[in-house]
């Protein structure tokens, strides 16, 4: 016996309405017609009764889609313009990994599809560098090559090293990083330092005396080598972090309340005012004015930044949206304050696009993102 | 005119020529079919709508009309079920709804739709003027009623009256008994 769908037995209901059945079909509806009591009610009733164009006319009545087709073709519109985006992106970006993100809100989850245009990319290594003598060069993936600023300073891919460097009296170069930047620095000890977009460290292009000592402004992540004899310093305003060779991220942002240290490995001391404190692997300072404070962190969190990634961890969505501010170069308003409130969590490859980020935020229906240039503006769902 | 097969494939690649057929095939109907689970016009509109606006880049449609139409029911049924789950809502006409998981009384359901459906369909594939005409008539208008409203002479809504019916008689036989008594 055919299984029939109800396409097909409302065609040939149809059709026998319309007296333009066949044969065949005739045959096939009576058959289906007999095969049960409930077939052969539906049938009666959408046969026999009298369905006239009058009650075809009423049942359709108050049903307007002009409305709803010009939102879908907007929306087909969006989609398209994302498309061409997407394509110019993989093009140009072939190389740059692709971006993943997974977001989880505690409470919900929703569906809704968003889609949005954005002049806002994600940063690209580069950065200001400042010789003793003043003068300015631009290190930027744009040189392509390898770069050799002068002597023993050379630009190699994305870090700024300084080797085999010896001067007599102490010079010093600042590397200044714009937002939507980064770079690394291996500086003459070997120490390696990723500094994260709108920071600023002054450093001497050689170490001497018994110390060694850089002044930092916003985020850093540094790998000292090891040197008992000349311990590291972190200057970053009357904030001092001592080490002997370790692992540990700064963040000290001036518009930023707190100066955070991290630590990774080893061990590092710090001053600030007349606090002091030691912190061990895992350990994280927060530093306000005269208070200080030491707890335990994923360090992860603080520090993933170096490897490709911001994660976040029951953030207010306005510390998150600060902090990737600096590395996409946006604006970020709210059309009402508290909305910064809300937390998130969750990660983002940081050369990702910003749109992929917002829209997996979108969708968990508590704010909406309209961006407008390098601006932001976030409102309510 | 009709959605047909070939416009399935152009919905996936955004057509919008395509898609206004399918709104204009299906949205009505659809939105009908939603309320039969006792959803509000509203709500089901925005199912609908959903459904519609998710084709678009949508490259696992099935290829041929019957398989898609099968496709669209069942989309509308599933998402009339989890937004009902979700919302954890009573129902906003508790006395007509269908059990969502009766799968007999939703093929009645979708046999019924699709024929009022296709019906609706020959209604607008009458020549505009005709249709207008016709659905005035419908209305109860006289054609002194109508000419007036449309600014036109009594002989021309004659003439169309006798068009309609001609047109219905020949090609839509039927459907459409009880024109009859009117045109």
């Amino acid at each position: 016996m055919k299984d029939y769908t109800p396409f097909e037995i409302a065609e040939l209901i149809l059709a026998k309405r319309n007296n333009s059945i066949t044969g065949g079909e005739e045959r096939n509806l009576n058959e289906w017609k007999n095969r049960s009591d409930r077939n052969e009610l539906l049938y009666k009733r959408l046969l026999e009764e009298n369905i006239d164009a009058d009650a075809v006319e009423r049942r359709f009545e108050g049903y307007d889609y002009d409305k709803y087709y010009k939102d879908c073709c907007k929306k087909i519109d969006k989609s398209k313009r994302i498309k061409s985006i997407e394509i110019l992106k993989w093009a140009a970006l072939i190389l740059i990994p692709v971006a993943v993100l997974s977001l989880v809100y505690f409470r919900d989850s929703g569906t809704k599809v968003y889609q949005a245009m954005a002049d806002i990319r994600p940063g690209t290594s580069n950065a200001v560098l400042i010789l003793s003598d003043g003068e300015k060069v631009t290190l930027g993936d744009k040189n392509a090559g390898d770069l050799i600023v002068k002597d023993n300073i050379k630009v190699e891919s994305d870090t700024l090293k300084y080797e085999n460097v010896t001067t007599e009296k102490i010079a010093f170069n600042t590397i200044i990083i714009p937002r939507g930047g980064e770079f690394v620095l291996k500086l003459s000890d070997g120490t390696k330092i990723w500094l994260n977009a709108e920071s600023e460290l002054k450093y001497p292009v050689s170490f001497t005396g018994n110390e060694r000592k850089v002044y930092l402004k916003g985020e850093g992540f540094f790998e000292v080598t090891k040197n008992e004899k000349s311990p590291f310093k972190v200057v970053t305003n009357d904030h001092v972090i001592s080490v002997l060779g370790t692992e540990f991220s700064i963040r000290a942002y001036s518009d930023e309340k707190y100066i955070t240290t991290t630590l990774e490995s080893g061990k590092v001391s710090i001053d600030a005012g007349n606090r002091h404190a030691e912190l061990h692997p895992g350990q994280q300072s927060n530093v306000s004015n005269s208070e200080m404070t030491v707890k335990e962190v994923n360090t992860q969190l603080y520090t993933a930044w170096r490897n490709n990634k911001y994660v976040f961890d029951n953030q207010s969505l306005r510390e998150i949206l600060h902090t990737l501010s600096r590395w996409y170069d946006m604006e970020v308003d709210y059309d009402q304050y508290n909305l910064g409130d809300i937390r998130f969590t969750g990660e983002l490859m940081k050369y990702s696009n910003i749109t992929d980020f917002l829209e997996k935020l979108e969708t968990l229906e508590k704010v909406r993102f309209d961006i407008n240039g390098k601006k932001v503006r976030v409102s309510p769902y | 005119m009709k959605f047909s097969d070939v416009h399935i494939g152009k919905l996936s690649k955004g057509d919008k020529r395509a898609f206004l057929l399918l709104y204009d095939n299906y949205f009505a109907s659809l939105t009908i079919f939603a309320q039969n689970f006792g959803l509000s016009q509203y709500e089901s509109e925005d199912i609908v709508q959903e459904t519609f606006c998710r084709l678009n880049s949508n490259y696992n449609l099935p290829d041929n009309l019957s398989a898609f139409k099968s496709y669209l029911y069942t989309a509308v049924r599933n998402k009339s079920l989890n937004y009902i789950r979700d919302e954890k809502r009573r129902r906003t006409n508790d006395s007509v709804f269908l059990d969502l998981q009766d799968d007999l009384l939703i093929f009645d359901k979708i046999v019924e739709n699709e024929l009022y459906r296709q019906m609706h369909l020959l209604v607008n594939e009458l020549p505009p003027q005709c249709r207008n005409i016709f659905q005035r008539v419908l209305k109860g208008d006289s054609s002194e009623k109508i000419a007036n409203d449309l600014n036109l002479s009594v002989e021309t809504i004659k003439t169309q009256r006798k068009k309609a019916k001609k047109l219905l008689r020949e090609k839509y036989s039927l459907v459409y008994r009880s024109l009859y008594t009117f045109l």
